[in-house]
């Protein structure tokens, strides 16, 4: 059946509305015949019955009117009979409609035709006139009022049967209507509830298939789909509902397969993964987990997460309160927190424990990723030995390696001193290389040791003043060569933030190398300043007029050791610019150097990364 | 006032024992000068007791050369034993060491050294320092160097 649900409610009506109709015109029809029936009966029938004795009593008036006039001898009288015969007269045309009109008119003529006569024979009496011709006329006058009365009482004869087939005719017909009435109600009712029941008997089956089809897919199996049959609205609403329930099984089979990829990464992790509730309880485990605590994952599925834990860490037992698995903000910013372990056979080792919160739709959970620190901790531990070990062996060179120096450069002094005239020109000469030896080993070994300090100092920022850094050490160096004369040009007010004592050797280091490079100058120059200073990324530069070095081995500057001059040309230790670039590194800056032979050189640095600071 | 103050030498090391006895003398300092080889021995002649219970306790020498890398008790820890009792509260004290770390300068300074003074390598600069320092502090005792036989 191709028609909407719509379309099957409107035929119902319609039908309905119809029957309801031909009923009501049904009705009319049958109510107009009756009414036609008893309408003739009353038209026909009911004047009939009074005519008669009121004709008949009007007729009698006038002959008793005759007989007064004539016994009275009175010619008025007589004239006032004329007044009853124009009443007759009426009274009779008044009937027509009740008298058939041929019999109507056989009284109207045997009316007249006595009322002639009788008016005649009366006007004659009163003229007193005898004779045998008046008896004659009084009796036609007889013969013709026995006449009148005769063709009277035909016409206005009553049939009283005719008057009851007329009412039964009528009974009939009305009750005839009520039958035609009642069956067509009755048509129209089944009628209509015929119809209802089979355009019905589709929307129920319809409703009945959609029924079953969403419990079917409300259970979670979407394998049958919900039956489709008709065009109409429910069939709509029941391919809707395929098409849902084919969207919800591929949700459904992508979902699985997140899951699945979710599950597979879980596996897959290099860390043990313990996804737990909020009610500390452990939802998910992956292999790494059993290998690492020892337990297989049907015992850990649903057992409290802090079984993980040796007793003194657990919430329930220990009174530090920290719930590692349970509340991932216990955690400062899920940063990895370092913790110990405990497998099944009791055993405690040390755990870095990460822990975040997955939203799903069960609620919050918590993911912990655990890894096994024990040889982290045991690097850790060797690597603070080792510290310890190289602290102490900077505080052995510092000290041990310095005396035996201190001794060997402080007896060829006294050699010298003490014997100097009794030893050869050669013999001098040779004590005040060793002397000089032990003197360059010394330096060597301060470099070195300040280097190792540059790596090892704790870093405290604060604002430094480069300038005045830079002036006190030219300062200084003025003092120690007082000779040497060297033009130093400072731009004002250079500013940075950095470790004073670091920046204060990293100025010593870089203007200490140009006050020494520039030592053959005639004239002199050094130059501290800035390019861009009021960028976030000032470049500082130290710039001088020396020696100079060839730009091929501008890397090999700044490593430890490395010189580009021999000690005859400049003395050095090779470890300064090591330091200064360490110093530079640890302010998170640059250093880079430009030069060539001959013609100066410039040392560019900076304290901030300038990619950071753009 | 003390006559015949010593200069004490706190030195475990014979050589640098030897170069600053040289220096000393090369600068015209000549008081005694008392050598002892520990921290332990060092407040055993202080305190007067152990091996020096039987010295003259009315001498107090007239300043300490302090080395810092002491066997048994440490430098700084004589110093503090030292400022701590009444008797050599307000001794000169002039710490020698081959250290340069900013941390046993700042202690040595905090526990009441009066100088400082770091053993070069180089004899001549040390020569220097002695004389420079050793002067200062000897002469501001108002005491006349002397020698004892």
């Amino acid at each position: 059946m191709l028609l909407t649900f719509r379309a099957k409610l409107v035929a119902i009506v319609a039908t309905a509305g119809f029957a309801q109709l031909l009923m009501i015109f049904a009705s009319a029809v049958i109510a107009a015949r009756v009414e036609k029936q008893l309408d003739a009966v009353q038209r026909h029938y009911l004047p009939k019955i009074d005519l008669e004795p009121r004709l008949d009593a009007t007729f009698e008036r006038l002959w008793r009117g005759f007989e007064d006039a004539v016994a009275a001898h009175d010619a008025e009288a007589l004239t006032a009979t004329r007044l009853v015969h124009a009443t007759f007269l009426d009274q009779l045309d008044a009937a027509r409609g009740a008298i058939d009109p041929a019999a109507a008119t056989r009284l109207k003529d045997a009316f007249e035709d006595y009322d002639h006569a009788a008016y005649d024979v009366s006007r004659r009496l009163l003229g007193d006139e005898t004779g045998e011709a008046m008896v004659g006329a009084i009796a036609a006058m007889q013969a013709k009022q026995t006449r009148a009365q005769e063709v009277l009482r035909e016409a206005t004869a009553f049939d009283r049967r005719e008057l009851s087939a007329a009412f039964v005719e009528a009974t009939r017909a009305e009750s005839s209507a009520k039958w035609y009435r009642l069956s067509i109600g009755l048509g129209c009712l089944i009628a209509v509830i015929g119809l209802s029941a089979w355009l019905g008997r589709d929307v129920l089956r319809s409703v009945d298939d959609l029924a079953v089809g969403l419990r079917r897919f409300g259970t979670g199996d979407f394998s049958h789909p919900v039956r489709v049959a008709g065009h109409d609205e429910l069939a709509d609403v029941a391919r809707r509902a395929n098409q849902m329930a084919t969207s919800l099984e591929r949700l459904g089979r992508e979902h699985k397969r997140a899951e699945e990829k979710f599950r597979a990464l879980l596996e897959s992790a290099p860390d043990a993964m313990v996804i737990a509730g909020r009610d500390g309880r452990i939802a998910l485990v992956n292999a790494e987990t059993e290998k690492l605590f020892g337990y297989r994952r049907s015992d850990l599925v649903g057992a409290e997460a802090e079984v993980l834990l040796p007793e003194r860490l657990r919430r329930r037992d220990g009174s530090n309160g920290a719930d590692y698995f349970r509340d991932a903000s216990a955690h400062a910013g899920g940063a990895p927190v370092e913790l110990y372990g405990r497998r099944q056979n009791g055993a405690e080792f040390p755990i870095e424990i990460s822990v975040s919160p997955i939203e799903t739709d069960e609620g919050t959970l918590v993911s912990s990723a655990i890894r096994d620190i024990t040889e982290r901790k045991r690097i850790e531990a060797a690597l603070k030995l080792s510290n310890r070990e190289l602290e102490a062996f900077s505080y052995s060179v510092a000290h041990d390696l310095r005396a035996p120096l201190r001794a060997i450069n402080g007896y060829a002094i006294a050699l010298t001193e003490d014997f100097g005239d009794k030893l050869g020109g050669d013999a001098r000469g040779y004590l005040d290389r060793i002397a000089a030896s032990a003197e360059r080993m010394g330096h060597l070994i301060d470099a070195l040791l300040s280097l190792a300090r540059v790596s090892r100092a704790n870093m405290k920022r604060e604002p430094v003043d480069l300038t005045h850094l830079a002036r006190a050490t030219i300062a200084q160096l003025r003092t120690i060569e007082p000779a040497r004369v060297v033009e130093f040009i400072a731009a004002d007010d250079l500013r940075t933030n950095g470790d004073s004592q670091l920046l204060r050797a990293l100025l010593e280091n870089l203007l200490g190398n140009a006050w020494k490079f520039t030592s053959k100058q005639a004239a002199a120059q050094i130059v501290f300043g800035c390019e861009r200073p009021d960028s976030m990324a000032p470049v500082f530069y130290v710039r001088d007029n020396g020696a100079g070095f060839d730009m091929a081995y501008a890397e090999k500057l700044f490593a430890p050791f490395q010189r580009l001059h021999t000690s005859d040309e400049f003395p050095g230790t090779g470890i300064g610019l090591a330091t200064v670039r360490r110093i530079v590194e640890r302010h998170g800056g640059r250093i880079w150097a430009e030069g060539s032979t001959g013609n100066g050189a410039v040392f560019h640095f900076t304290f901030v990364d300038a990619k950071e600071a753009e | 006032m003390a006559t015949n103050a010593p200069i004490l030498l706190i030195e475990d090391n014979k050589d640098d024992e030897a170069l600053t006895l040289r220096a000393l003398r090369k600068n015209n300092i000549l008081n005694d000068v008392v050598i002892v080889r520990d921290g332990a021995e060092a407040l055993d002649y202080l305190f007067v007791r152990g091996v020096h219970a039987g010295r003259d306790p009315e001498i107090l020498p007239q300043i300490v050369l302090l080395d810092l890398n002491l066997p048994k008790v440490s430098g700084l820890s004589v110093l503090r034993q030292l400022r701590a009792d009444e008797r050599t509260r307000l001794l000169p004290v002039v710490v020698l060491t081959s250290s340069k770390e900013d941390e046993d300068i700042i202690e040595s300074y905090e526990l009441g050294a009066n100088s400082y003074i770091r053993k070069p390598v180089e004899f001549a600069r040390f020569s220097e320092a002695v004389k420079t320092l050793g002067l200062y502090w000897l002469l501001l005792n108002e005491s006349m160097p002397r020698r004892r036989t």
